[in-house]
């Protein structure tokens, strides 16, 4: 079937290529529906590390058609991460357009005349995508450290979600390790109640009596670490179970935002450092 | 010849169940424009239905392939069209030129390609080929792009195929372009037409001709009508046959890195120059030679007079030498 431009035939025949090759030949549609409720047959559709990776062949480097469809995209319960495929000409000649395709959460593969592919950058599930402006604002309050280890966090999110938000809960684990330590030194806790594990030490916290107004900020770092640190290990058994993994990945990062930076506060106005 | 039935039938109908007409000569569809309609089509529908007709397994494309295709995009329940019979295959293809042909600029190399086809089936039709004008009258095309056609439909089939490979590339990767080989045609024959020795060589001047514009030797389609004015100054210049061929002959060989614009700067460039010139000059003689005749030399700008004084003194200094 042919694509929206004749001349994608060659950009789909070479991705297409580039799929079989990086993938072992995973099970690929060329130009086929993928789901009723959206509004796009995308050029290539396949199915890769429990995601659905969907490609737009088109001859710049951000086809209409992604723009128009976001929103659908977000609606359809499977884990869609969106690519454009572009030849390399127009990639270098539209640099903001591929910016623009990043920062809406699209990914992009290039072609050269010869037909070789190269991943310009990754998608991330269209679901779990968080913009850029809606993160600076979210760390907009925390000091200088926390901003940067965050920033560090949301770089590995936007490659692999799962893992990005596995390394925000190990902050906010170390931001909680930290105030036992704090409390450890003003003799609130003993030294060994601070070397214990995360869940001793949090009962240890909970159980101190200069921690009794911080106790609803304890609770919920509790629930938060004990639920995501390790989500990238909770393999998915269908398509909808990794559209809500991806879904949650985006509820996660933003709730670790808040858990940060509200256990630092909190702790801050108990007197500790509320560092990490 | 005759028409198209007027039984016509509207029936909202699904994408997937029709197929690209394969007669359609436009075989190239740009994305610039594909998204314009598509976004029409996605924020108000189709609002002129598809053309169809009836075959075998399932519905063929008379009118609409870009809307077609923009539903297909845009995963369209169904979309409306107009039901026609099957028409025969010359009925076919001169719908499919009248229908398209009017409305928007096609690539040639794509309306090349099936005109030959309808050439044939004309013949086989009336028993005997139709002349420039029939071909326009029956096509729509004016007589220039059918000229132009002619032009690539006479290449031989590897320069062809080599056209078709450049189009499905996307525009940006596109060097070999059918303008490309419309302009080397165009100067090949002009040519040939003035040094028929050249007649059994000219395969191989389009294999130096491209491998030149390959390494940038020619850097632009439009060098070419240099080409053209260097075969045209056996004519229009006072320049002998020997040394117009001597400068093709190195144009023409592959082994030698010089490129058209070189040759043509090196060649006849200044006779050109000089022909230009040679109208200003007759020009600016008988504007004056009118001031005389007409008793106005006092009115006269005295800035002209002092650019004619100027002018004077650098013929004096031209003459002298």
């Amino acid at each position: 079937m042919a694509g929206i431009s004749s001349a994608t035939d060659f950009i789909r025949s070479s991705v297409r290529q580039y799929l079989v090759a990086t993938y072992s030949n995973p099970p690929i549609k060329c130009d086929e529906e993928v789901d009723s409720k959206l509004g796009w047959t995308p050029t290539i559709s396949c199915a890769v590390n429990n995601q659905l990776m969907l490609i737009e062949a088109s001859e710049t480097p951000y086809p209409e058609i992604l723009r128009i469809r976001r929103a659908e995209m977000v609606e359809v319960p499977a884990p869609i991460a969106a690519y454009a495929a572009c030849p390399e000409e127009a990639y270098a000649q539209n640099q903001k357009d591929a910016a623009d395709l990043a920062l809406h959460g699209f990914g992009l593969f290039t072609v050269d005349a010869s037909g070789n592919v190269t991943k310009k950058f990754p998608a991330i599930p269209i679901a779990q995508h968080i913009p850029e402006s809606q993160f600076k604002d979210d760390v907009g309050g925390l000091p200088a450290p926390h901003k940067r280890r965050a920033k560090e966090c949301f770089d590995l999110y936007k490659h692999n979600a799962p893992a990005g938000v596995a390394n925000l809960a190990e902050q906010v684990e170390a931001l909680i390790m930290r105030a036992a330590k704090d409390a450890a030194k003003k003799g609130w806790i003993t030294k060994a109640q601070a070397n214990g594990s995360l869940a001793n030490v949090l009962v240890s916290l909970q159980g101190a009596n200069q921690f009794n107004n911080a106790d609803t900020v304890i609770a919920a770092a509790r629930v938060y670490v004990q639920r995501y640190r390790n989500p990238s290990h909770h393999v998915p058994k269908n398509k909808k179970q990794a559209y809500r993994k991806y879904r949650d990945c985006r509820h996660a990062f933003l709730d670790g935002l808040r858990n940060m930076q509200d256990f630092k506060d909190q702790m801050k106005s108990l007197g500790l450092s509320g560092g990490f | 010849m005759t028409g198209v039935s007027q039984k016509q039938q509207l029936k909202l109908i699904s994408p997937a169940d029709i197929e690209p007409n394969p007669e359609n000569p436009r075989l190239i569809f740009r994305q610039e424009e594909m998204e314009s309609l598509m976004l029409s089509i996605d924020r108000h529908g189709i609002q002129v239905p598809l053309t169809v007709y009836k075959d075998d397994d399932g519905y063929k494309i008379l009118d609409g392939e870009r809307r077609w295709r923009c539903a297909r995009k845009l995963n369209l329940k169904s979309i409306p069209v107009i039901i026609q019979d099957k028409p025969t295959e010359l009925e076919n293809l001169v719908i499919m030129y009248n229908i398209h042909a009017l409305r928007e600029q096609w690539d040639y190399f794509t309306i090349a390609s099936k005109l030959e086809r309808v050439i044939d089936l004309y013949q086989a039709e009336n028993g005997f080929q139709p002349n420039e004008v029939q071909l326009s009258e029956l096509t729509g095309l004016t007589r220039g792009a059918i000229r132009r056609c002619q032009l690539l439909i006479n290449l031989p089939d590897r320069f062809k195929r080599m056209i078709l490979i450049e189009l499905e590339k996307p525009k940006l990767q596109q060097k070999f372009t059918e303008d490309f080989f419309i302009e080397m045609e165009k100067a090949i024959k002009t040519i040939v037409k003035r040094i028929p020795s050249y007649e059994g060589k000219i395969d191989e001047i389009r294999d130096a001709l491209i491998d030149k514009f390959r390494r940038d030797k020619i850097t632009a389609v439009t060098d070419f009508r240099q080409l053209s004015k260097i075969a045209t100054a056996l004519d229009n210049l006072d320049v002998k046959k020997g040394e117009t061929k001597k400068i093709l002959d190195r144009i023409f060989d592959p082994n030698n890195p010089i490129g058209i614009r070189e040759a043509y700067e090196q060649s006849v460039a200044f006779e050109y120059e000089e022909r230009k010139y040679y109208r200003y000059v007759d020009n600016v003689e008988e504007f004056l030679s009118e001031v005389i005749e007409e008793d106005r030399i006092d009115d006269l700008d005295a800035d002209l007079v002092e650019r004619l004084r100027e002018l004077y003194s650098t013929i004096a200094r031209l003459l002298e030498q």
